[in-house]
């Protein structure tokens, strides 16, 4: 009976070619739109979940009045992640991106190409205890600590030195001028990352972090992480916020939230 | 008895309209007989044969077929009786395009599993009895309206089916076609089997044994053409 049925079948498209194509190749399209199109929200709704520590981790942001305009901005001044550290307990650690654009990278030495890099990002050393990528090659809890260091992405590694292992200890030069040491190569970061970063520079002596003011309103450039601890709450959080406000610039400036 | 009938009622209902196609229909049909049923329009006769015939289910009432009680049958129970012991003859022929006539008539068999040397000699035997064995191996739309329709005869009765169900076989026939339809029906009848056939046709309903007259889902009259024997 199966047979009859593909019988008719093949006889039928084979009886109305131009229709079959249309609609063979109509419902083709349909189909593949709609794989496509689940693909598509499978990867929207995965972003960040392949940290383990995604339920933990806020980011602070601002919403500052400038002369009537408010502005709400996804970055908070650079004493931020420090003063809740100190004020909150929930908060176990934080991380402060620094995004200051394109580099030029190359290999130290004479004669070195320089290559434009896009994803860099300046970072706390806490970054692989906030956000635990495979590490590769070094010491994630120290790799970033000391000054001019850098943590490469295997792609980069293997691009300035052939393999993870042979970029570990060598030097680069970002825009012809600062020197880093390669103390740690990890794992590209998935695709479905809300940042992208094949090179992360220590921000241990970093000048503008030395510079800036020490209040929560003034030199709001820095992306700052919380990572807060297993049996603390967002809600907590919250509400624990509150006494942070203005400690420094005397006025609320910025508050803690997701 | 092969059909009786006790108060059987097929109310359709939408949202809005609830319409009796039939209403409390009393039917008796014996094993052999030839039986037409006449009426006008949307008096229920489609209906009737369609509840009959098991392909729609009945609201209330009684249905015996071979004195089995089966208006509220699960749908797998009924069509298996509907596959083995009944054969429909529809207006518009309802032939499949695709498949060749020796296919049509052999897709019953198919239903019912019987083995392909025997499909052949009972297939080959039909078409030598409708005279259209030279047609075997062509396909509906290359015959005549007559050919297609003693085809859809050929395909009802292929199951040696105790019951065929004929809605207005002479339909979309011109007179001629329309006489040879009437006459396989006719010798099918002679030869044991029991014929129910919906018509809007005097002369086609007078080849049956007995004409039943519907009008508002009931039965309004019964005549006896000629005493069945």
């Amino acid at each position: 009976m199966i047979r009859n049925f593909f019988k008719i079948a093949i006889r039928n498209l084979l009886k109305h070619k131009g229709f079959s194509f249309i609609n063979i190749f109509g419902l083709a399209v349909g189909i593949a739109c709609t794989l496509l199109i689940c693909l598509y929200i499978a990867h929207e709704l995965s972003y960040d979940r392949w940290n383990p520590q995604a339920d933990r981790i806020v980011r602070v942001y601002s919403d500052i009045n400038f002369g009537g305009n408010l502005m709400r901005m996804a970055v908070s001044g650079v004493s931020v992640g420090p003063d809740v550290v100190r004020e909150l307990p929930e908060v176990q650690a934080f991380c402060r991106f620094r995004d200051y654009g394109s580099y030029l990278v190359k290999r130290d030495g004479d004669g070195q190409q320089n290559f434009k890099e896009n994803e860099f990002l300046t970072v706390d050393s806490s970054f692989f205890e906030v956000f635990p990528a495979k590490i590769l090659e070094g010491d994630a809890r120290s790799c970033l600590v000391e000054p001019n260091t850098v943590a490469i992405s295997k792609s980069r590694a293997e691009k300035y030195y052939g393999s993870p292992q042979m970029a570990m200890g060598q030097t680069m030069v970002f825009d012809n001028r600062t020197r880093a040491k390669v103390t740690a190569v990890y794992a590209d970061l998935p695709s479905s990352s809300h940042f992208k970063a094949q090179f992360l520079l220590s921000m241990t002596g970093n000048e503008e972090v030395a510079t800036s003011p020490q209040l929560w309103a003034v030199s709001n450039n820095f992306h700052t992480y919380l990572l807060l601890r297993e049996d603390a709450s967002l809600t907590i959080s919250r509400r624990s916020s509150m006494p942070c406000q203005g400690k420094r610039s005397g006025k609320p400036a910025a508050r803690c939230s997701e | 008895m092969i059909i009786r009938t006790n108060k059987l009622m097929k109310i359709y209902r939408t949202d809005e309209v609830e319409t009796t196609a039939l209403n409390e229909v009393d039917l008796e049909i014996k094993e052999g007989e030839f039986v037409a049923v006449m009426g006008p329009s949307g008096c229920g006769k489609s209906t009737l044969l369609n509840v009959l015939g098991m392909i729609d289910n009945p609201t209330g009432g009684d249905y015996f077929f071979n004195g089995e009680e089966i208006g509220q049958l699960p749908e797998r129970k009924r069509s298996n009786i509907r596959k083995h012991n009944l054969g429909f003859v529809f207006q518009s022929f309802n032939l499949i395009d695709e498949l060749t006539v020796f296919e049509n008539i052999e897709l019953p068999l198919l239903y019912t599993q019987v083995p392909a040397a025997q499909r052949k000699v009972r297939v080959e035997e039909l078409l030598e009895g409708m005279n259209i064995m030279h047609r075997r191996n062509h396909f509906p739309q290359q015959l005549s309206g007559g050919q297609q329709q003693r085809v859809a005869v050929a395909r009802a009765v292929v199951n040696k089916p105790k019951l065929i169900l004929a809605d207005e076989p002479t339909g979309n026939l011109d007179s001629a076609n329309g006489d040879e339809v009437m006459k396989t029906l006719s010798d099918l009848n002679a030869e044991g089997t029991t014929i129910l056939m919906v018509t809007h046709s005097q002369y086609c309903a007078e080849f049956g044994n007995r004409i039943i007259r519907m009008l508002d889902g009931q039965v309004v009259t019964e005549n006896v053409v000629r005493q069945y024997l």
